[in-house]
């Protein structure tokens, strides 16, 4: 099957072509071979990977590492253990993280000649809905494609008057992970994920950071108590946090950039070192030409797809960002399965109960399914199983008494619709409460599994008792 | 404007049928009630008349198709050419019917109630759509909003069903909505075993009463070894009759205690009888035939032992005791074993029955036998003896409490006399086999029933007086 040799060719017709190397495009491409397809990914950077492995949860998690540590670190004088302060190299740092990077892109890039995935380094257009015209430093063309799946991801959204490709101080995501240089002030506009935790890592490494957000409060799409003990932190480490503030104007100088903050006080003017600008992504639909092959964006100009992600078009498909939804790298995985099981007339369809978001911050929130402002918004009836970790001992033994884990259920059966974790660890607890939204479980069935003791998982089990009336150490 | 003629219940209970003959070809003009089709349902083959008067453009099903409840037959254009809208909607869906996608699924549903739910339908199937892209625009949660206010069973609908995703990914391989499948886990979560047992009642299921039986050899099926390790095999369907045998057969073995009595009869003197007379018996057709004798015999000892002439009512603790004679022939023919009844014997003659017999049993080979004609047996009478046989154990036709077994009538020496006054004589003798429901009888009824059946067998003289 594999093509080791002839993999950069471009052949004149492909039976699937996969646009976009991200996530979504290359577990597309894996599994559409694994069904037997001809698959051709057309991928227009040197490496694959997309953002996220390039310039988004990869990088940014291992910054993150070190922001944890040094958070770590620092709280360990209350345990009796000090640490001088610790000396930052940042292009150590910065190679360590490219390092890590470049071992996943190799990998990848071997595992696609491995399960005989052709990678063309080229852009891809459509000349129509059967033909993509391909252009590359070493090829270029018309290939030929019975089926095509678009996963062409998503980029910063810019403020007007931005360009970042230009500007030397005010950054996107992109330019903030190549950790130029440790700002003395950093302004960071969105009190987003992207902007908390870029924030935070930027703070632990030394700069001073404010926030800014047009919303009355950070994380506007998580429940509010989970946002809590984070935003308590910021407010701690960070210089200042605005809410329900506007940015008015952005001056960039050769030293610094004067930003004008409006809030319901009027507006004042404020330098800062370095900007960041994190407020939301776009999809990569234009340039595609998809006018051409008849596929229909919505006004935002995300893909519009059915449960077996086909577009308009029923044999072209569209995954992962630019085709909205979540935004999420494993939601776009998953959808590239589905996908390429449709490609390849298997009865597919993305039915996912509970899609995982995870905040990296420190500490960590993450949460799936049904949150407590859909409910509301849906006028549906919960109840809400909150357990602080207070009553968890190995919170306690991690200093993380402020954490909390719920569970959001159907009154009447507890039945596991969503929950939500704020706490170290998060990241990988909320794995158990997705598999039993998915499984269908009920908050007894959380309840009555034996979860290891002292561990954090115990805080989903003893939530899941409370639904029973009150559980071992809390209610 | 098409209109659609679906298949409904035959008779109690019943979910499936086997077309066994169409009367109707594309074109044809039919009078309501004129025979459409013959179906074989539960061992009986059975006219369905058409309920309009038209001009059939489409029959659906071929002969040997297994049609169920609710499957289209056929699609006609009605005489009295009525209004349109509502035909087209029934007709559309209808011509896509074979494909079984899921749209189509809630486009039949739709179908069902009125254009509100059918409306209603399609938002839920909206919301589907809308879930996979979680950020739906504010219009469409106002939708859900207004949804919400609807009727409950709508409102059950557009919620996800609890189930696995392994769960989903079969019953979306199987065509099969969750929504229709009955739970077996807590709190209504669907399990795979409960996706699968939908799917298979699809295809055809039989009535409730015998769901477990079938269960029990669903999983005798599932257990099989890989024949094809030790040689070549091949695989025949159950064709109907064969299947109601199977399900009727291993009913009466599970729910029934039987016992046998095993007897012969000397039946030199009833053989001479019946060549004597075997001219005069068949004046009006058939054959005079030990089996027609038997009958009158069966009757004779029933008579006398009314506990034969049963049926155990266990919801009641109750014996039915039936002031008729009524007695089942177990009739070998090409598709399988029919049992059909003759009536009222104790009142008919040996002509008449002598016709009858040879009558109903050509019926059954040609497949003639109405649903009505193999039922309200009183006892059933088996005479596998022409192909041979000294011992048989056959199984009771339920509800009935006994059966007889005719074996093979063979000349044999018989010594009469004492010890030591004897003479052997060549005497024809008929080896019978009762079968009998030990909840309704005792071993000792049931020798005082065979003793009693031979006494009459072996004095025709006295058997004439008694019948």
């Amino acid at each position: 099957m594999a093509r080791k040799d002839e993999s950069s060719k471009l052949p004149d017709s492909t039976q699937l072509a996969v646009i976009g190397g991200g996530p979504g495009g290359y577990a597309a491409a894996f599994e559409a071979v694994k069904q037997g397809l001809d698959v051709t990914l057309i991928n227009d950077e040197a490496p694959v990977g997309g953002v996220c492995l390039l310039r988004g949860c990869i990088p940014s998690k291992t910054l993150l590492e070190v922001t944890e540590l040094i958070h770590t670190s620092e709280s360990a004088e209350t345990m009796g253990l000090r640490f001088a302060r610790p000396e930052i190299d940042v292009d150590a740092l910065r190679q360590w993280k490219q390092k890590v990077v470049k071992t996943l892109t190799d990998g990848l890039e071997g595992l696609c000649r491995q399960r005989g995935v052709r990678l063309v380094r080229a852009r891809a257009r459509f000349a129509d809905d059967q033909n993509l015209t391909v252009e590359g430093d070493d090829v270029s063309g018309t290939l030929r494609f019975e089926q095509a799946i678009i996963a062409s991801g998503s980029r910063p959204v810019a403020l007007p008057g931005v360009d970042f490709a230009e500007s030397r101080r005010i950054m996107d995501s992109t330019g903030a992970l190549e950790l130029e240089e440790i700002p003395e002030s950093l302004l960071v506009i969105g009190g987003g994920y992207v902007g908390l935790e870029m924030g935070m890592v930027y703070q632990s490494l030394g700069s001073q950071v404010t926030v800014v957000e047009m919303a009355e409060r950070l994380m506007p799409n998580a429940d509010e108590d989970l946002v809590k003990p984070l935003a308590r932190t910021l407010e701690s480490r960070f210089k200042a946090v605005h809410l329900k503030t506007q940015v008015s104007g952005l001056h960039e100088t050769q030293r610094q950039v004067t930003v004008t903050l409006e809030d319901e006080n009027g507006s004042r003017d404020h330098r800062f070192s370095r900007v960041l600008v994190a407020v939301g992504r776009r999809p990569n639909s234009e340039g595609l030409d998809l006018d051409k092959a008849g596929v229909s964006c919505d006004d935002a100009g995300f893909i519009e797809i059915d449960a077996q992600c086909r577009t308009s078009v029923s044999h072209i498909h569209a995954i992962g960002d630019v085709a909205g939804g979540m935004l999420l790298a494993h939601e776009a995985m998953h959808q590239g399965k589905v996908a390429a099981r449709t490609a390849a007339g298997q009865s597919a369809a993305f039915d996912a109960r509970a899609v995982p978001a995870v905040v990296y911050t420190v500490p960590q929130l993450a949460w799936c399914g049904l949150t407590e402002a859909q409910a509301r918004d849906e006028d549906r009836e919960i109840q809400v199983l909150k357990f602080p970790w207070q009553a968890a001992g190995r919170a306690l033994s991690l200093q993380a008494d402020y954490g909390l884990s719920k569970l959001i259920v159907e009154p009447d059966s507890g039945r596991l619709l969503g929950a939500g974790i704020v706490g170290p660890q998060a990241e990988s607890l909320i794995g158990e409460a997705v598999l039993a939204i998915e499984m269908g479980a009920v908050a007894e069935d959380l309840a009555l599994t034996v979860h290891p003791h002292p561990t954090l998982t115990e805080t989903l089990g003893e939530a899941g008792e409370l639904f029973l009336g009150g559980s071992t150490h809390y209610g | 404007m098409s209109e659609t003629f679906r298949f409904s219940d035959p008779g109690e209970g019943l979910e499936e049928a086997e077309v066994l003959e169409i009367h109707v070809s594309e074109g044809d003009h039919v009078n309501d009630g004129d025979t459409v089709l013959t179906v074989e349902t539960d061992k009986a083959a059975t006219d369905i008349p058409a309920p309009f008067t038209g001009t059939v453009e489409t029959v659906h099903p071929s002969t040997g198709d297994r049609v169920r409840v609710d499957d289209l037959l056929i699609t006609y254009q009605p005489d009295d050419g009525s209004d349109g809208g509502e035909e087209q909607q029934e007709a559309e869906p209808d011509e896509s019917q074979d494909e079984a996608s899921r749209e189509d699924a809630s486009q039949e549903k739709g179908k069902d109630g009125d254009e509100e739910q059918e409306a209603d339908s399609e938002a839920a199937e909206n919301d589907d759509e809308e879930s996979v892209q979680k950020e739906s625009s504010r219009k469409a949660q106002g939708a859900r909003k207004e949804d919400d206010t609807r009727g409950g069973r709508q409102a059950d609908r557009r919620q996800p069903v609890p189930a696995a995703p392994s769960t989903r990914r079969i019953a979306r391989e199987k065509g099969v909505d969750l929504h229709d499948v009955e739970p077996s886990g807590p709190q209504g979560r669907v399990t795979a075993e409960d996706v699968e047992a939908a799917a298979k009642g699809e295809q055809g299921e039989a009535s409730r009463e015998t769901a477990s039986a079938e269960q029990e050899s669903q999983q005798q099926a599932s257990g099989l070894p890989d024949f094809s390790r030790w040689g070549e095999t091949e695989r025949e369907a159950m064709r109907s009759i064969r299947r109601a045998t199977a399900k009727r057969m291993s009913q009466s073995w599970r729910d029934i205690p039987h016992v046998y009595h095993q007897d012969v009869a000397d039946i030199t003197a009833l053989e001479r009888f019946r060549r004597d007379y075997e001219p005069s018996a068949e004046t009006n057709g058939g054959k005079f035939t030990m089996t027609v004798l038997m009958l009158k015999a069966m009757v004779y000892a029933l008579k006398q032992f009314p506990r034969f002439n049963a049926s155990l009512d266990n919801e009641n603790d109750e014996i039915v005791l039936k002031r008729y004679f009524h007695i089942g022939v177990a009739v070998a023919t090409e598709q399988g074993l029919l049992v059909p009844v003759i009536r009222d014997v104790d009142r008919k003659n040996l002509i008449d029955l002598t016709a009858e017999l040879k009558e109903t049993t050509d019926k059954a080979k040609a497949g003639e036998l109405g649903r009505e004609d193999m039922e309200g047996g009183c006892m059933t009478l088996t005479n596998p003896g022409p192909m041979g046989g000294t011992s048989l154990s056959p199984l009771i036709n339920p509800p009935e409490v006994a059966i007889l077994g005719m074996g093979q009538a063979r000349l044999e020496p018989v010594v009469h006399g004492d010890l030591d006054d004897y003479e052997v004589k060549p005497r024809l003798m008929l080896p019978l086999s009762l079968g009998f429901d030990h909840r309704a009888n005792d071993g000792a009824d049931a020798a005082s029933f065979v003793t009693t059946l031979i006494g009459a067998l072996e004095d025709p003289h006295s058997l004439l007086l008694k019948i």
